[in-house]
């Protein structure tokens, strides 16, 4: 499945304000809900296993992957992007406040790999993620984002 | 060469985060001339999992949770960061020495 249709713009979702972070994972998961790729439920499903879990997925400094198991409601394999503004702290030490969120819906534990690889591959290289930090328009994300490849190995 | 070794990624639920932790370990055994396979599991399976694994990477958040298991238990806290990933294999592997 290619990147763009796993995070299509309506997907993607700029300025969000959150008092804290479980209003932001709500912001980001009804993003998913209007455009049909998860269940509600699938909401409480990514603050209850932060909840039970920690703040575990914030995977770097300044990102949160929120997603929850396939059978909480995932629909069809996807992704959805939040920028909060102001940033958020979500009790992890290390990598607070965390900036951008990158939520994660998988109906399996393979179609989203992916997705996963070019993620990782916009996170790991410093340019760009600094250039995803500063992206306030759909336009400007999108062009980091979808310019990427996952590493071919 | 070494014997293949077999390394446990761990997470909340053996999806998403254990999945690009998987990604990172590979790069990292590939460039310091190991081979391991890399299996996913989810924090409740992974104590059970554990008992065959050479080693395991979790999230610091969740490192704790694992509990008491004979394998090194490598803990990470920035996914991004390979140089600080390899460091914790090279140390839990004893391969400084």
């Amino acid at each position: 499945m290619k990147f763009e249709e796993l995070l299509p713009v309506e997907r993607i979702a700029l300025n969000v304000e959150a008092k804290d972070w479980q209003e932001a994972i709500r912001a980001v998961g009804s993003v998913m809900v209007a455009t049909g790729v998860v269940e509600e439920r699938y909401i409480d499903g990514m603050i209850a296993t932060t909840k039970e879990l920690g703040p575990y997925i914030v995977i770097a400094p300044g990102v949160a992957i929120p997603h929850s198991r396939p059978e909480d409601g995932v629909i069809s394999p996807c992704l959805a992007y939040a920028r909060l503004t102001p940033p958020i702290n979500f009790g992890n030490k290390e990598n607070d406040p965390v900036h951008i969120l990158f939520a994660l819906g998988a109906p399996d534990h393979s179609q989203h790999v992916d997705a996963l690889k070019q993620i990782a591959e916009i996170l790991s290289d410093q340019d760009k993620f600094e250039q995803l930090l500063k992206a306030d328009t759909v336009e400007a994300v999108t062009a980091i984002l979808y310019n990427s490849r996952g590493s071919t190995e | 060469m070494a014997k293949r070794m077999k390394i446990l990624a761990v997470c909340g639920m053996g999806i998403g985060t254990s999945m690009l932790l998987k990604m990172q370990v590979d790069k990292v055994i590939k460039t310091l001339g190991l081979t391991a396979d890399v299996e996913l599991a989810d924090i409740s399976t992974a104590r059970g999992l554990a008992m065959n694994a050479d080693l395991i990477i979790t999230s610091n958040e969740l490192a704790d949770r694992i509990g008491d298991v004979k394998a090194p238990i490598v803990s990470v806290s920035n996914f991004m960061d390979l140089e600080g990933i390899t460091k914790g294999i090279r140390t839990a592997l004893n391969l400084d020495k």
